[in-house]
């Protein structure tokens, strides 16, 4: 055997990683050659001295450090894993219940403002309203001379009549809640309601729509024949 | 049931025992390659979190010793990383072994008494030669002269622990060997 080839089993022959065959040639060869068997014996010093050098001990807290830091990190890895379960369960139903949140509060205002609509404060003839929905307003309650109400209304007996108006704000037909029935009452209503009064439209976004009111006629006797309307 | 069984099922003893009979080993393999006694400590510490963190998916391909010293070999190597370029410049520590030339210009050692002080002297002197050495060596020749000079483990543990093949762990070794053997030469010498 060379020193060359032996030279590279050097180091498996110091671990006695080499099988018995090529232990022996090695063994052999060592016998004879002075050289090889000096860098046999460097490398099985080296190897003494690698393996006699002390084991450190580590730190006397170390494990009780670790099982401080197992438990902490385990806690927070029991909120992570919480928090993810959440955040997982929040990322399927999220969508859902937000859409089904807008809508019930879309809906809720929708129909809030059907059965609220508001109070119109009146300051200015020329206000538009706000509110979604809007009741029709008597405009005018003129009484001309011709009307002959004064008959039938008083104090004590208001007339209640349940008045349809259309979109252009003139009355299209009443019906009478409370009050007299007979002809000539209903001929002087009819010539009230359908040539005298005018109204403000009813509004559904802001666009006239037909709606209804209730009118209670209440007669007042003064000097001019007044009518009072409360709607 | 295995420890590796108990483990997985998150058990605290086994843990324990784990570290028990783990942690000498890796503190020797950090401290080797790493030389600084707190930042071994450290690479300990987050060695075994990885493997407490880890273990559910620990399959059992490789033996649970070259699974173990793979987590902390790669988690010292981080660690050197880091230390280089942070820390090495600013700390010292005050177990750090030392240089024969730092060390005239530091305080006394006192030597535990037990061995005799000459004797403990000399196995210190060794040690911190050793260690020297080492630290000159390039990681891979170093990791490889490591475990198996000095944790003694077998080459085909290394090349699994390093998922290496067995022709490279061979020739890692012999060029590290050879460096090592010139740098301790007076060592090595005067031992023959």
């Amino acid at each position: 055997m060379e020193c060359k080839e032996t030279l590279g089993l050097l180091n498996a022959y110091v671990d006695e990683f080499l099988c018995w065959k090529e232990m022996a040639i090695v063994e052999q060869h060592l016998q004879v050659c002075s050289d090889c068997d000096y860098e046999y014996h460097q490398l099985k010093s080296l190897k003494q001295l690698m393996g006699s050098v002390q084991r450190r001990e580590p730190p006397q807290n170390l494990v009780l450090r670790m099982k401080i830091e197992a438990s902490k990190r385990n806690r927070n890895l029991m909120l992570q894993r919480a928090f993810s379960k959440v955040k997982d369960f929040l990322r399927v139903t999220a969508f859902p219940a937000f859409s089904g949140v807008a809508l019930t509060f879309l809906c809720f205002v929708i129909l809030l403002s059907t059965f609220f609509t508001g109070t119109n404060l009146n300051a200015s003839d020329k206000d538009i309203p706000l509110t979604l929905i809007t009741e029709p307003r008597a405009r005018s309650l003129y009484m001309s001379q011709f009307v002959q109400l004064e008959d039938f209304v008083s104090v004590r007996e208001p007339i209640i009549v349940e008045t349809y108006v259309g979109i252009d704000g003139r009355i299209r037909s009443y019906k009478i809640l409370n009050g007299p029935q007979d002809r000539a009452a209903i001929r002087s209503l009819d010539q009230f309601f359908f040539f005298e009064v005018s109204f403000d439209p009813a509004t559904s976004f802001g666009r006239p729509i037909s709606g209804k009111i209730v009118l209670s006629l209440v007669f007042f006797p003064t000097t001019n024949n007044k009518i009072d309307v409360v709607g | 049931m295995a420890l590796v069984d108990r483990l997985q099922v998150g058990s605290e003893e086994a843990f324990e025992t784990l570290m028990h009979v783990y942690q000498v080993p890796v503190y020797n393999i950090a401290y080797r390659i790493l030389g600084d006694p707190s930042e071994a400590a450290d690479a300990v510490q987050e060695t075994f979190m990885k493997i407490y963190k880890g273990i559910k998916h620990f399959r059992g391909e490789s033996g649970l010793k070259t699974w173990i010293y793979k987590i902390a070999i790669t988690e010292t190597l981080n660690r050197q990383r880091w230390w280089k370029r942070w820390r090495r410049k600013v700390t010292l520590s005050l177990d750090e072994p030392i240089s024969f030339a730092q060390e005239n210009s530091r305080s006394i050692e006192l030597p535990d008494s037990q061995p005799g002080p000459e004797a403990c002297c000399a196995a210190k002197e060794t040690e911190h030669a050793v260690q020297e050495a080492l630290n000159t060596l390039s990681f891979e020749f170093r990791i490889v002269v490591v475990l198996r000079d000095i944790e003694g483990l077998s080459y085909e543990e290394i090349a699994e622990t390093l998922r290496i093949s067995l022709g490279t762990v061979k020739s890692r070794l012999w060029r590290g060997r050879l460096e090592l053997k010139n740098k301790l030469h007076d060592f090595v010498n005067g031992r023959r």
